[in-house]
């Protein structure tokens, strides 16, 4: 697992303090954030934004989430990642059939620009295809 | 016993009921659901700053009306919020606050977290700030309206502490207080995870609805799912 270009260009955003990607099982596929956030806080926290991204979705797909807490803020938005890795997988398949859904979460202060923010994942969104799943 | 002191019993003995003040020649109403203050109105206000008004005077007698409780919410703001802006309590951090306008402790501070997600507190802000692009990261800044968002309502909950429905409106209230529980104990989970603090509000953007969920100091939730006007 490494930091990424895409997930670093989240910072050209004001005020976002880091990033990180998860998948369907709430492994962390990518990150760039502060030495703060050990791997630890990012396993228990992913398993639960999963859970809590599949209650969201039962209805249609969000198009993002926004978690408000008295620190910080968490934007939460759905991408798929290349499951390539997942044994069974013909290698010719399309993204769509190969994709594994996951994660892209962004801390962001309450003072976030959304509408740039929005945008801006939309683009991390495109690019999370690259990452794959971790299991 | 002073007016402070009635609405904080209303709110500790979870009272329903519409309550009359008169002070003076002033005089206003607060509607009461389960303890939540959820409407408040004077002769040129409502909401909030009803609110607001009412519970900065001084004294005032408090009566119990027979009238049945609004069904609008027009209150925002949770009650321990409302107090302690009427009492002038500003330099405090928001839990103590809470317990000084209300006297009681607010649920998330009576709850047992987890020993491990409690020790593990990753985000000092200040550290985070430090960590964050430049720009608006040297001074705290005014927060994200937590405001419900504008637009045609298509469902709200009210759910208590223990995940009932208080008060539903709209078709698929019963399903949606189910995911406003959920949601509302999924969010605070993640947030101590996080070492994030309390859960403020949820929002969740649909491509035709948003959700908006607010934990209320008292332990309920509100969730309200809402159309955004056609421009």
């Amino acid at each position: 697992m490494m930091s990424d270009r895409a997930l670093h260009s989240l910072r050209d955003i004001e005020g976002v303090y880091g990033s990180f990607i998860i998948d369907a099982n709430g492994e962390t596929v990518a990150r760039d954030l502060p030495a703060l956030f050990d791997d630890q806080t990012l396993t228990d926290s992913g398993e639960r934004i999963i859970r809590l991204w599949e209650v969201l979705s039962e209805e249609g797909a969000p198009e993002y989430a926004l978690l408000e807490f008295a620190e910080y803020s968490l934007f939460v938005r759905g991408v798929f990642l290349s499951s390539a890795a997942r044994p069974g997988l013909a290698a010719n398949l399309t993204l769509s059939e190969s994709a594994a859904p996951g994660c892209l979460c962004v801390v962001v202060p309450p003072t976030v620009n959304l509408l740039a923010l929005r945008l801006a994942s939309k683009w991390v969104a495109r690019e999370a295809p690259r990452f794959p799943a971790a299991s | 016993m002073s007016l402070t002191d009635l609405v904080r019993l209303q709110a500790m003995t979870d009272a329903s009921g519409v309550f009359l003040v008169v002070s003076g020649e002033r005089s206003g109403l607060l509607h009461f659901v389960q303890g939540q203050l959820l409407h408040a109105e004077t002769r040129d206000l409502r909401g909030d700053p009803a609110a607001l008004e009412i519970l900065g005077w001084a004294e005032g007698d408090f009566i119990r009306s027979e009238r049945p409780p609004s069904g609008a919410a027009t209150v925002a703001s949770p009650l321990d919020s409302l107090l302690a802006q009427a009492l002038g309590i500003t330099g405090l951090s928001s839990s103590s606050r809470s317990m000084a306008a209300t006297g009681v402790r607010r649920r998330s501070e009576a709850r047992d977290v987890a020993p491990e997600l409690a020790e593990r507190n990753p985000s000092s802000t200040r550290d985070l700030r430090a960590a964050a692009t430049p720009g608006i990261a040297a001074a705290p800044a005014p927060r994200r309206s937590s405001k419900l968002p504008e637009g045609r309502a298509l469902a709200s909950a009210l759910v208590s502490p223990l995940g009932d429905l208080v008060e539903g409106r709209g078709d698929g209230a019963d399903a949606l207080a189910t995911r406003v529980a959920y949601v509302a104990r999924l969010s605070e989970v993640i947030g101590q995870a996080m070492g994030s603090g309390e859960t403020r509000a949820l929002r969740v953007r649909y491509a035709d609805s948003e959700l908006a969920i607010h934990p209320r100091s008292d332990g309920h939730v509100y969730g309200c799912s809402v159309a955004p006007e056609a421009h």
